[in-house]
């Protein structure tokens, strides 16, 4: 007996997870609970099911990495560990960059001083650009201030919102549209899809049956 | 050999002459001389290995004074920490939702909850966890990571994210301490503490002089392909970058009492976050005894 035939996101969702969940039983019983299991993975709300909120905490969480490359870079010049970048400790990381052979129509060349003076002071201006009051020195509240996580457009916004996984599910599973996708919602659509995929109808999902439908 | 690597190697070199020539002079000595091959194999001339060659020198000569010194080892330590401290720092703080620099539980949770709730990997099974076994490890999880809390406040707050790498790498930074290597190269010549551009260029001239077969200047490829100095296969290099490591790292003596003949000494480890659970020794048909149980502190430990 087979459910609703699923749409395409809803199959390749649990194809992505079918495979792995095999490993607990080729039996759809077995399998069920662990492909729902990577699916509760995005309920991170604290709140049971999978709900907008859940797809709205992941892009915050998302965002927070967003923000740490130039942190990591201001702080990777940081040699005493003071929570300051002086230009001094900014120049003497960027030296050795600076020092590399450069390429040339002639071939490789060693940068004479002055090459190496300026690649290091330009490098070490990347790392400066966090000195917002020009006194050759990033704080520790202008390393603060670069935390501060980058806006964003409304439009790209909800691009990444709308491929949260968490968003997605909700979409086909949420039954009774109060944009809440419970784990029995969620569990009736993967067993729809199994039932689907199990083509001789003997309970158990084969690594053939699998590949038929991929 | 990424060029990161070839920096290594040459860099371990400089670092650890006289206590590694003690130790490992055998396989010091092959490293500098895979580091100086290298160098002459990606090159297509004796001028442009030179060139190759001499950047690694300025790469480390940081101190504005010519020639590698002391001073710019603990430089290029203090560089590497502060590398190392930054990108610890930057990991933490992907979990800082906020953008305040700090991290407190709330902001842990969903993170470990998307870690937690999902199936568990028992042996060569998967196991879905219940709500409430997902929620205890989401839980331990979290105070794991606020271990670092030194003031127990339950935030982690930037100075705490800072102390803690330090605290991991201190062992790495010994090595730059003057007293447990003094700075006597194998390639200071002179033995006067610095190892000065024409120094640093013995090595790799005595072997372009070995390479270049008709002194024309030029390596062909012949020239690289009938060289003496063939490059070790990757199994003999994968041991000599061992004794390397082993050369360089402090080494700690292990205090526990010698095992008896018939004993085993099994050991156990995880990747941080990971657990381990449902360890068995032995089976029904085959009883083990354990005899003593040894937990390490939460620094790794090469004892």
């Amino acid at each position: 007996m087979h459910a609703d035939v699923p749409g395409d996101d809803k199959m390749r969702m649990v194809l992505r997870w079918a495979d792995p969940a095999r490993m607990a039983g080729s039996r759809i019983d077995d399998t069920l609970p662990v492909i729902v299991a990577f699916m509760r993975a995005n309920d991170i709300d604290g709140v049971p099911g999978l709900s907008y909120d859940d797809a709205k905490m992941r892009v915050r969480m998302d965002n927070a990495s967003r923000s740490l490359e130039p942190i990591q870079r201001v702080l990777a010049s940081d040699l005493d560990g003071n929570l300051e970048v002086s230009r001094v400790e900014a120049e003497t990381v960027a030296s050795i960059a600076a020092s590399r052979p450069l390429q040339s129509a002639a071939g490789l060349v060693q940068p004479d001083q002055n090459q190496r003076a300026a690649l290091t002071r330009r490098l070490a201006d990347g790392v400066m650009e966090a000195d917002r009051d020009d006194d050759n020195v990033v704080s520790e509240s202008e390393i603060r201030a670069l935390a501060a996580h980058p806006a964003e457009d409304k439009e790209n916004s909800q691009k990444r919102f709308a491929s949260q996984e968490a968003a997605r599910i909700i979409a086909w599973a949420d039954a009774n549209g109060d944009g809440t996708a419970t784990f029995d919602e969620i569990s009736a659509n993967v067993r729809g899809v199994l039932d689907l995929i199990d083509s001789d109808d003997d309970g158990r999902i084969t690594r053939a049956e699998l590949q038929a439908v991929k | 050999m990424t060029g990161k690597h070839f920096l290594c190697a040459v860099f371990a070199l400089i670092a650890l002459p006289a206590m590694a020539q003690e130790t490992q002079p055998v396989e010091l000595l092959q490293a500098q001389q895979r580091a100086v091959i290298d160098t002459l194999v990606a090159s297509d001339t004796v001028s442009e290995a030179q060139i190759r060659w001499n950047s690694l020198l300025l790469a480390d000569d940081l101190d504005g004074i010519p020639g590698l010194s002391e001073r710019d080892l603990l430089i290029r330590g203090a560089i590497r920490d502060a590398r190392l401290r930054a990108g610890r720092v930057a990991q933490q703080l992907r979990f800082d939702l906020n953008g305040d620099l700090s991290i407190t539980r709330d902001e842990l949770l969903p993170f470990e909850r998307a870690s937690a709730m999902g199936p568990i990997r028992n042996g060569t099974r998967m196991i879905a966890p219940t709500d409430v076994q997902a929620e205890e490890i989401a839980r331990q999880m979290v105070e794991r990571r606020l271990l670092a809390d030194t003031s127990g406040d339950g935030i982690l707050t930037l100075q705490e994210l800072l102390a803690e790498p330090l605290k991991k790498y201190v062992a790495l930074s010994e090595l730059y301490d003057p007293s447990r290597a003094p700075f006597a190269s194998l390639l200071d010549g002179d033995g006067d503490g610095t190892v000065t551009e024409a120094e640093f260029m013995v090595p790799l001239l005595a072997a372009a002089d070995r390479m270049d077969t008709n002194g024309d200047g030029i390596i062909s490829l012949i020239e690289k392909q009938q060289r003496a100095d063939r490059p070790v296969p990757k199994t003999a290099r994968q041991k000599q970058d061992r004794a390397l490591m082993d050369a360089l790292m402090p080494r700690r003596v292990c205090d526990l009492a010698p095992k008896s003949a018939d004993a085993q000494v099994l050991v156990l480890g995880g990747y941080e976050g990971a657990a381990l659970s449902n360890i068995v020794f032995g089976s029904e048909e085959q009883p083990a005894y354990v005899v003593d149980l040894v937990i390490p502190s939460q620094q790794p430990s090469r004892a």
